[in-house]
């Protein structure tokens, strides 16, 4: 039955030590690299960063062993390396190099927000108007291609330091602090920024689904600062899409 | 706006992004543009932005590579919804799958993998295509695959197998002239008896580079890399299996170490040079 020699097949391309019963070895191997180098060239597409810091050869070793661990379930490969932060991070890679995992988080980030739902930010000019009294009760609309990524290093550094117009020098110099990215991508390009935890966790309650006066408190919570300068930064980063009345989903992540 | 037109006129290339700017600058005579189906699967963004205008100034083929029709399991049906979501919006004048399989027991080996030619899986891909055809409303072409291994159980040949696939399911072809040098060398099979064998309802030709390997027995062995230029092997085929079909819309197809976009465009030049010629010799032996 075809099934059952296709699940022969299907092992075999899954486990290097299995060919597939009356197949010649060296014509089945052609699938097997088919199959693993180019998913590891889609992950450096993907985690270009990842790459540069850790070497050709690390990243391949790297890559090869999580498509084994946590092969594509879907043909829509847009989606597939969700989860390779998360593998980095288990390794024991991240004893040596213990913010390759937040970059990757980032870089992942990243990648779904280019692929996102375009829809047009809103200004801050949405707000005006709105009487006093409801502005609490208020709900923003994050735009769906924001993300926030949290790290203990100083992960979005180190990946700026990697793009056009950084430097790799710099990373000698980096203080060894925690950093969070905003990111989003309010028209075609997709933007990274370092933002301060009062405006992350601002933004963070606003993306669980709490109201404007509840998002404003877990600002504050974090510690004293510019509440406007907070809502100000949401919108004008293009993280704002809408305002709503009514509660909605939560939305980006 | 979409842009209509005829695939036959001038040959297509496979679109990149890396050349949309130039495209739309200036498109070099090329008649249309290819996408895989797969790479527009996310929900906004720059792929979209980019198809858009591509597609409001050229023809499109929509080429699908991840429905696994070649499979034993049930059609993904998230998958083939995706799939209608990407035609129904671009409205390509030409929708193509493979006679291959992909996914299995939920896992995508993103390869083109070799189906066996039995009664069992002739039933199974006529019915697969079958149900594509149905949720978009539209006829499919399948292409023929580029194969290394030959299954032993199989009790049709490529061509013959084909063949009984188009007259029962009711699709088209897609003959990848490439696939059919690869496939004939790797297994020692005659390619022009091959295409002869073919039936001539071939809606789409596909051109593409190949690279050389050599295996464990010390014989060359192809493999559909999609990397270079169409070889001359495949350049002498072409002209062969134009000869066969008539003139049809050609596509170049080049994924791996991209070139810049003049040397594609070349590429469709080429192809276009060989379909004059073809055309004129025949308009030549239909007056004499």
């Amino acid at each position: 039955m075809w099934h059952d020699r296709q699940q022969g097949w299907s092992d075999g391309l899954l486990n290097p030590q299995v060919v597939p019963v009356g197949i010649a070895s060296d014509r089945f191997a052609i699938h097997r690299n088919n199959f693993a180098l180019s998913l590891i060239e889609l992950l450096r597409g993907t985690f270009p960063v990842v790459s540069a810091l850790l070497g050709e050869d690390c990243f391949n070793t790297m890559a090869r062993q999580f498509i084994r661990r946590d092969p594509p379930r879907s043909p829509v490969l847009i989606e597939y390396g969700r989860t390779f932060g998360r593998f980095l991070e288990a390794h024991e890679l991240s004893d040596e190099v213990p913010y390759i995992a937040d970059v990757a988080r980032l870089e992942w980030a990243r990648h779904e927000a280019f692929h996102a739902a375009d829809t047009e930010p809103a200004g801050i000019a949405a707000l005006a108007g709105i009487p006093a009294d409801d502005l609490d009760e208020l709900h923003l609309r994050v735009h769906p291609s924001v993300r926030l990524v949290y790290s203990r290093w100083p992960a979005v550094s180190i990946w700026h330091a990697h793009q056009e117009k950084g430097t790799p020098e710099a990373l000698a110099n980096l203080p060894a602090i925690a950093e969070t990215a905003l990111v989003v991508r309010p028209a075609l390009d997709v933007e990274v920024r370092i933002i301060a935890d009062q405006a992350a966790a601002f933004l963070a309650a606003v993306m669980k689904g709490n109201p404007l006066g509840r998002a404003i408190g877990a600002a504050m919570a974090e510690g004293p600062g510019d509440i406007a300068a907070c809502l100000d930064g949401a919108f004008s980063s293009g993280a704002i899409a809408g305002i709503d009345f009514q509660s909605h989903e939560p939305g980006g992540r | 706006m979409l842009a209509s037109g005829d695939f036959s006129r001038r040959p297509g290339v496979g679109l990149k992004p890396q050349h949309v700017e130039e495209i739309l600058a200036d498109g070099k005579g090329v008649g249309w543009f290819e996408v895989h189906a797969e790479n527009y699967m996310g929900a906004g963004g720059p792929p979209h932005a980019w198809l858009e205008k591509v597609r409001s100034c050229y023809p499109l083929s929509v080429h699908g590579v991840g429905l696994s029709i070649g499979g034993s399991g049930e059609i993904d049906r998230a998958h083939l919804a995706r799939l209608k979501t990407v035609v129904d919006r671009y409205e390509p004048g030409l929708v193509s799958e493979h006679l291959a399989w992909s996914t299995h027991q939920g896992r995508y080996f993103n390869d083109l993998l070799a189906v066996p030619y039995t009664r069992e899986t002739l039933q199974l891909v006529c019915e697969h295509v079958d149900e594509v055809q149905t949720a978009l409303g539209r006829r499919i072409l399948l292409e023929n695959p580029a194969t290394y291994v030959w299954h032993e159980e199989s009790v049709f040949d490529e061509p013959a197998f084909i063949a009984e696939v188009l007259q029962r399911a009711g699709c088209g072809l897609l003959l990848d002239v490439n696939n059919v040098h690869v496939a004939c060398t790797n297994h020692g099979w005659d390619s022009a008896e091959y295409i002869r064998q073919l039936p001539t309802a071939v809606g789409e030709v596909h051109l593409a580079g190949h690279a050389e390997d050599v295996g464990d027995d010390d014989r060359v062995v192809l493999i559909d890399a999609h990397d270079r230029r169409v070889s001359a092997e495949v350049w002498a085929l072409f002209e062969l299996a134009i000869e066969h079909t008539g003139r049809v819309p050609v596509l170049i197809e080049w994924d791996n170490d991209i070139p810049e976009w003049p040397v594609l465009a070349g590429e469709a030049d080429l192809a276009a040079a060989v379909m004059d010629r073809s055309n004129t010799d025949r308009g030549a032996r239909h007056v004499a």
